[in-house]
């Protein structure tokens, strides 16, 4: 996923002193071209006299925890109580504050070295400022809870007192990390911060904003992709009271220069003074749509088309081991299969939506985004403002969203508002969008359709395996700067590697459908085909599934990896947390009767996990799921508790994925408009999840998505064996 | 019309139809009900009528004229209501979105059962969908609240 835009990582650390004369730690690094350069200054702690420290954690919650464990990691090398630190995250997009994204499971790994480095340095320095009061070395001093002790005389010295002096001390290069074994945060379960605020209602999210004057959209889009608008009454429309202005949004294809074009719909927009104003306004607009080339696609000519070409050779070979061919021939047995996965759509909680304000050539935004800069790029394109000017001209307020899986990357939301506001001069407008417009108008996870072909040997081991993918590319889509299959495929996922013969290829299919992401999107999709057919394989052959996996991976070590979360992918630390996952989730044990244990594992965004679930399939072909059991190894584990949350809600998710969720597309429009159709797993239906994390020392790695793409491959094969046929096509559907 | 939300009186100049709900956000200010999917579909907009957990999104503000409506900022008076509590002990929250209206259709429901089962809870948040998939935690702590109500 390279979605992150290219940051000039020499930082350097700098010392200052606060508003009321405290100790201010901050990073300082070249800024960003696109900003103009210089040198720009981001605090990451503050400790005033009077003893208070605040936490800078720079990174957008979307519900991962990020904020949380980010602060952690500071607050473990300042050497503070966690109970007494506020964290605090930037209400704006500043570039003083580095890197203000979330995505693609980055926010710990990225962050572990240089938060770490600013905690470390204000301890170093507080410490200096201690030591020389009681004149004493700075080694026979040290630093807990908030205070400096000098180890033999028991002498002690709160933060607050020291900060005075500490602000004129030189900030040391490299300060030297603490051991992981005196770490006391870090590896402690640990709380969300902010639930008191959550919990009564009292934090904004990006549609709670509300400001003086303040207007509210919705907007008609286009039925069809790419579809234009011939003709459209909106006097109806405007006899609504309430409503202020009917408007039509041009379909553009916003030109980023720094981001990614964004295709945005042809619609009407209904601009009043209240949301309802606006909704009843838009049901009383009369539209008429030219559907556009787009109308002639739907699922099933897509499927052909896939179908199609997958039957030929692959558009590309991107891996190539020994001799497939000659091996597929001289098999004593094959199999072949096709695995299919759906678009899907990832329709957070709160819909996508956006408050923007135009006035005197700036544009005011308040964006609940994982990407904020890319919302600046969608803003400033859309109202015309010129790059340069963006630092001053274009300000991104950071508000909570209510969950991101991916839709937030991408801006087309932000750049509609900030082209509407253009039209209301001086009033704030917040352009909400509906839920059937979240499931409809989105850029939704590709679909794929995958052709696998194994050859076994005589004692039934994988000696040939194929592997080729057709799909529309999200890169294609976005003009993303990697080739078109790098969105859709990694070649290097087991068992690569670890077969002799071994071919991955891949053929780009055209579509009308907008692309974007998805948690844990590509493995998602693959892991699962790749999982299920190993399944598979493991049955025909007469073997365990796990006992396969774990034969396939051989002895312990290192093998190279190319895609994300590489360049390093460790066959030990992948057949620990198999073996986790299968003794604790009672794999290989009796099942009760009409159940059945699935077992999938991957290497997930530098993460690795492993899942059992256990199922069973009621009258009807209706899945009842009963147990999910999940061990991960994603690293250090910072906020253990943090991860086991995101276990949860992965393995939910891949419930969802398994299960649940498909977009499919008729004349070229999403079929889907609600819930009903687009049915998400609800309380009843949530089984017993247990989480495993390993202990490790390993540098952490992401835990965002990593829970996903192993439940959803558990799932399936439990269902597999339960249903007594092999299921390869997501949704599940047995009926 | 008059209304009665929080405890307090608020007189609204809306069209009887407009849904409570965005009564709530876009005129009184308080935001802290959901919208999620305006269908009833999915519970994020869940408020108390008389104690009972209802769909704001569906709910015409003219039929709650003169009837008590609270909300998640009404909820817990000086005190946190044990359901609040019980969510902050058992750290249910993700991106928190979809949790007022779990915490107003939990303490509905503890209101007319203050010993649920889990099926009891299953089926009484069974119209709340939880898009980060909190259910577990969501199970635990609804039965953690009613501890704490009866201790
Ligand atoms: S917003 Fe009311 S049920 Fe979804
Ligand atoms: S916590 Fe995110 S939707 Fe429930």
């Amino acid at each position: 996923m390279s979605v992150r835009s290219a940051i000039d990582r020499r930082t350097f650390l700098k010392i200052g002193v606060t508003a009321a004369g405290g100790l201010l730690v901050s990073f300082s690094w070249p800024a960003r071209a696109e900003n103009g350069g210089g040198t720009a200054l981001g605090a990451f702690v503050e400790i005033e006299p009077d003893g208070s420290v605040t936490i800078f954690s720079p990174r957008p919650e979307i519900g991962g925890g990020v904020k949380t464990s980010l602060a952690m990691m500071i607050a473990e090398e300042l050497a503070v109580d966690w109970k007494t630190v506020k964290v605090r995250q930037p209400d704006r997009l500043d570039p003083k504050y580095l890197d203000q994204f979330t995505g693609g499971s980055g926010g710990v790994r990225d962050s572990w070295g240089d938060l770490r480095k600013a905690g470390a340095a204000a301890r170093a320095v507080l410490v200096a400022a201690a030591a020389e009061r009681w004149g004493v070395a700075a080694s026979e001093c040290r630093a807990e809870q908030g205070a400096v002790i000098h180890v033999a005389s028991g002498r002690r010295l709160v933060y607050g007192e020291l900060v005075k002096r500490a602000s004129q001390l030189d900030l040391p290069k490299d300060p030297a990390l603490k051991d992981p074994k005196d770490f006391r945060h870090v590896g402690k379960p640990t709380p969300t911060v902010d639930l008191a605020q959550i919990v009564t209602g009292r934090i904004a999210y990006g549609l709670d904003v509300r400001l003086p004057g303040m207007l509210h959209a919705v907007i008609e889009r286009s039925p069809t992709f790419g579809g234009k608008v011939v003709h459209f009454d909106a006097s109806r429309a405007l006899a609504v009271p309430g409503v202020k202005k009917v408007v039509e949004l041009p379909a553009d294809r916003f030109a980023l220069k720094s981001g990614r074009p964004i295709m945005v719909a042809n619609g009407v927009a209904v601009v009043a003074t209240s949301t309802w104003a606006a909704m009843k306004g838009r049901r009383a607009l009369d539209v008429r749509w030219e559907p556009g080339p787009a109308a002639a696609e739907s699922t099933r000519t897509l499927r052909g088309e896939l179908e199609r070409l997958t039957s030929g050779p692959p558009g590309q070979v991107l891996r190539n081991d020994g001799d497939v061919d000659a091996a597929l021939a001289a098999a004593a047995k094959t199999l072949e299969a096709v695995y299919e996965a759906p678009f899907v759509e990832a329709s957070p909680m709160e819909p996508v939506n956006c408050t923007a304000l135009y006035r005197d050539g700036v544009c005011e935004l308040w964006a609940p985004t994982q990407n904020p800069y890319n919302a600046r790029s969608f803003a400033g394109t859309a109202v015309g403002l010129p790059q340069e000017s963006w630092e001053k001209s274009v300000v991104v307020n950071m508000l909570r969203p209510g969950g991101g899986f991916g839709r937030r990357l991408d801006n087309d939301y932000v750049g509609e508002a900030a082209w509407l506001a253009k039209e209301v001069p001086g009033a704030p407008i917040q352009v909400v969008w509906t839920r059937g417009d979240e499931l409809r108008h989105s850029l939704y996870r590709s679909t794929g359709y995958h052709r696998l072909r194994a050859g076994l040997d005589a004692s039934g081991m994988p000696i040939a395996w194929s592997h080729h993918l057709a799909s529309p590319s999200r890169y294609r889509y976005q003009h993303g700067e990697s080739p078109p299959y790098d969105s859709e495929i990694t070649p290097d996922d087991f068992p690569a590697q670890f077969i002799p013969n071994l071919r991955v290829g891949w053929s780009e299919a055209q579509s009308a459908v907008p692309r974007g992401y998805y948690r844990a999107m590509v493995p998602g999709a693959n892991l699962f085909a790749l999982e299920c057919f190993l399944d598979e394989i493991a049955h025909a052959a007469g073997k365990d599934p796990l006992a396969l996996r774990l034969a396939l991976l051989g002895p312990d070590r290192a093998v190279k990896y190319g895609g994300y979360g590489g360049p390093v992918f460790d066959t030990g630390r992948l057949r620990r947390v198999l073996e986790i996952a299968a003794a604790k989730g009672d794999w290989g044990k009796p099942v009760r009767k009409g159940r059945a244990r699935g077992i999938a594992g991957g290497f997930v965004f530098g993460s690795y996990v492993a899942a059992v679930a256990e199922v069973s399939v009621v009258r009807g072909g209706e899945v009842r799921v009963h147990r999910i059991v999940e061990a991960a190894d994603c690293g250090t584990p910072v906020n253990p508790q943090g991860i086991a949350k995101q276990i949860e809600g992965g393995a939910i998710d891949g419930m969802n994925l398994a299960l649940k969720l498909e977009i499919t597309i008729d004349k070229g429009a999403v079929v889907q408009k609600s819930f009903a159709e687009y049915p998400l797993t609800r309380m009843r239906e949530a089984p017993q999840i247990e989480t495993h994390v390993v202990e490790s020392a390993e540098a952490p790695s992401g835990i965002g998505e990593m829970a996903v793409p192993p439940a959803i491959g558990a799932i399936v094969n439990a269902v597999s064996a339960a249903a007594g046929k092999r299921v390869r096509k997501l949704p599940i559907r047995l009926a | 019309m008059k209304l009665i939300v929080n405890g307090k009186e608020h007189e609204v100049m809306t069209p009887g139809e407009t849904p409570l709900l965005w009564v709530l956000r876009d005129f009184l200010g308080l935001t802290g009900t959901k919208y999620g999917c305006g269908m009833a579909q999915c519970g994020a907009c869940t408020v108390h009528i008389d104690d009972q957990a209802v769909r704001s999104c569906v709910l015409p503000v003219g039929a709650v004229a003169g009837r008590s409506v609270t909300t998640i900022e009404g909820l817990s008076s000086a005190e946190l209501h044990p359901v609040q509590r019980a969510w902050i002990e058992t750290d249910v929250v993700q991106c928190g979105y979809c949790q007022p209206g779990q915490i107003m259709a939990a303490a509905a429901l503890l209101k007319v059962k203050a010993k649920p089962s889990d099926a009891d809870i299953d089926a009484a948040l069974c119209g709340n969908l939880c898009r980060c998939g909190t259910y577990q935690r969501i199970r635990a702590a609804v039965r953690r609240a009613s501890e704490i109500a009866g201790a």
